[in-house]
């Protein structure tokens, strides 16, 4: 079976600092993927590496079979990246940002609307679109992000912390957009989270990472089974402490 | 796809625009001050000459003579004044009398005057000028006494031309040579006073460097803050993972940055020429003179120069804005370009550079930045060898700018660098 994503041995060192050290793992076509750890674990540079912004020292990184030091123009056409601490355009409205978006990906001004409206629909922002992105608040940016992030339609959804700093009823709005969302349209998914209740409510398999190394790659039913633990961050506790 | 450059630079125009302290500060605020100070300008120097359009003048006549009178009857007849004659006995109660008056000329003619110029000896009289404050119409009243000495001397010697030599033009008497003034520029024969030409060329050369030197003041700010402003907003990294070439992003910025700048600097010069106006209305002048107006080669060379020492400029506020990290810090950052582009250009606007010492001219020519302010200077005189060296030395150091914006734009440094300063405070 051929994989959505193939990180082999990856190493990236910042300075004299290992920010991954020989990290591995896959991720399967349709597949919602959770990375967990700490903050620091590393789990933002791999997402970086996948989403072809920052290069890696070492090892092989392959996203749909295109490698993302040699053909990171490839990649970038069919991915869709959803930084932590993202922000928009602050002098622009909601719905302007979404156009200047989907204007990369979409083949004619209609297919442009069609993405928009696509994407006022996964915000559910309603008229707030026409205000200028300025006006938001953090929960609606975080919408109006993933919206713009999903309603390109991509092969691959690359979602660092999508509810950090979100409160209960946007963070629960957020998770239940990413879940239909990628089961709707078959979306490969990689979402990074240092919430393992979210992680468990929105991942079919996910990798325990913790200071630069993945300890464990595994489908959080069987992770906590396999260390006899009531929930998933119990399950971390317990690897992490082995590892 | 629609085109990814036309809408990066849609979206840069529109989101830099739409800054307040971009549009106010940049745009609006010039486009208002200037017009604001050359009205204020303009009213003050309208009041004034509102005021000194009939001047208050005081005079006393000791002298009682042919002469005296002459002066007083042709100050009483001058439009522009308004005579006061005032009867006194001495100095001392004419002083005395002035002090109640709203006046600041006192004009007192005093026994002998006309005895003395009949005899051929020169006559006397005393002036008193009055200053009651420290303003621009004490100034105006120093003009309105020179007037008044004139009409005063001119009055007296056509009179003494007149029955010294009657039948003669006093005129021709007092002025027997008249100069037909002819200046010769750029191979051209001019009927006009060179005096004339040398102020036009001034305020041209005084303008050019100015107009050049606030273009890239502009430029730079604008391409630092379009790069830290990406940094600030958070938007960059997501920017970075867009299916459009990291070079085009770049382009981009290059294209919006200057767009805005050009707003920025036009609405700098109307502001500015409705400000030089307001109080230069002589400037009208330059219209009739065809030869001063730069030529079209003028306009093609400099613009080209102009043309890549902005490409230049932007390039280097972007490789400086990517070690910032937000607006703020980017432009304390690019204000140390700053003195490269001032110093030209006063340099240019005062002097001529190949008049400066050997050192300073060595340090003025290695700045790239300085080519479009001395080309432009010695281009009005149809000179264009200052500027091709330039399009040559700009075009090497704007490619090896740009190769490294582009390095730092195809590569994790654009990121990475801030996280570092973040970190140690080291740089790449």
């Amino acid at each position: 079976m051929s994989f959505a994503v193939d990180v082999r041995d990856l190493v990236k060192v910042y300075g004299g600092t290992i920010a991954l050290d020989r990290v591995s793992f896959n991720v399967y076509q349709g597949e919602v993927f959770g990375l967990i750890g700490p903050n620091g674990a590393g789990k933002t540079t791999t997402l970086r590496i996948l989403s072809t912004i920052v290069k890696p020292t070492s090892g092989i990184v392959r996203v749909f079979g295109y490698d993302v030091v040699s053909e990171p123009s490839k990649i970038r056409e069919f991915i869709s990246y959803l930084p932590e601490e993202a922000g928009g355009y602050r002098y622009l409205s909601g719905l302007e940002y979404l156009r200047f978006m989907a204007g990369f990906y979409a083949r004619s001004r209609l297919s442009v609307e069609e993405m928009v409206r696509d994407a006022a629909e996964i915000s559910g922002l309603g008229d707030r679109l026409k205000d200028k992105v300025k006006t938001y608040s953090k929960g609606m940016l975080r919408r109006l992000l993933l919206a713009r992030a999903l309603m390109v339609k991509p092969k691959l959804a690359i979602l660092d912390e999508p509810t950090s700093g979100l409160d209960v009823i946007h963070a629960s709005y957020v998770r239940k957009v990413i879940r239909s969302y990628a089961y709707k349209y078959g979306v490969t998914v990689i979402v990074s989270s240092h919430n393992m209740l979210e992680i468990e409510f929105l991942c079919s398999r996910v990798a325990l990472i913790n200071k630069g190394r993945v300890l464990e790659v595994n489908e959080p039913r069987s992770l906590k089974d396999k260390y006899n633990s009531e929930s998933l961050e119990e399950a971390f506790l317990k690897v992490t402490m082995n590892g | 796809m629609v085109s990814g450059g036309l809408n990066l630079v849609v979206k840069e125009v529109k989101d830099l625009l739409r800054d307040p302290k971009i549009l106010i500060g940049m745009i609006i605020v010039p486009l208002i001050m200037f017009p604001v100070m050359g009205s204020a300008i303009k009213v003050s120097i309208g009041t004034l000459r509102e005021t000194y359009s009939k001047s208050t003048v005081a005079a006393v006549d000791f002298d009682g003579g042919c002469f005296s009178s002459l002066i007083t009857e042709v100050l009483r007849k001058n439009p522009s004044i308004d005579l006061v004659e005032l009867n006194a006995t001495s100095i001392d109660d004419v002083l005395a009398q002035s002090r109640g008056l709203d006046t600041s000329l006192l004009i007192v003619i005093p026994r002998g005057f006309s005895l003395n110029i009949t005899l051929g000896q020169h006559g006397f009289i005393y002036i008193f000028s009055i200053i009651r404050e420290i303003s621009i119409s004490s100034i105006r009243g120093g003009e309105v006494l020179g007037s008044i000495t004139d009409v005063i001397d001119k009055a007296v010697s056509y009179r003494v031309i007149s029955e010294l030599a009657p039948g003669r033009d006093p005129e021709a008497v007092l002025k027997p040579v008249v100069v037909y003034y002819n200046t010769m520029f750029r191979g051209e024969v001019l009927n006009t006073n060179p005096q004339v030409i040398l102020g036009i060329l001034t305020s041209q050369l005084t303008t050019l460097p100015v107009t050049i030197f606030i273009v890239l003041i502009f430029a730079v700010q604008i391409a630092a803050t379009s790069i830290a402003i990406e940094k600030e907003q958070k938007t960059l990294e997501t920017l970075l993972t867009l299916p459009v070439g990291r070079l085009t992003i770049l382009g981009s910025k290059l294209i919006g940055s200057s767009i805005i700048a050009a707003l920025g600097s036009v609405s700098y010069m109307v502001g500015f020429r409705y400000y030089m106006n307001s109080f230069m209305e002589y400037s009208m002048q330059q219209l009739d003179i065809p030869i001063l107006s730069p030529s079209l080669s003028f306009y093609i060379v400099i613009g080209l120069l102009m043309f890549i020492t902005l490409v230049a400029s932007l390039a280097l506020a972007i490789v400086i804005a990517v070690f910032a990290e937000d607006v703020r810090s980017a432009q304390a950052l690019v204000g140390y370009i700053a003195p490269l582009i001032i110093i030209p250009g006063i340099v240019s606007m005062f002097s001529d550079v190949n008049t400066l010492p050997l050192t300073v001219k060595i340090l003025i020519y290695a700045i790239p930045f300085s080519y479009p302010m001395i080309a432009a200077r010695s281009g009005l005189m149809g000179d264009y060898s200052i500027a091709f060296i330039g399009v040559v030395y700009v075009t090497v150091f704007t490619i090896a700018i740009l190769y490294v914006a582009a390095k730092l734009f195809t590569t994790e440094k654009i990121l990475t660098a801030r996280i570092f300063l973040r970190r140690g405070g080291r740089r790449l």
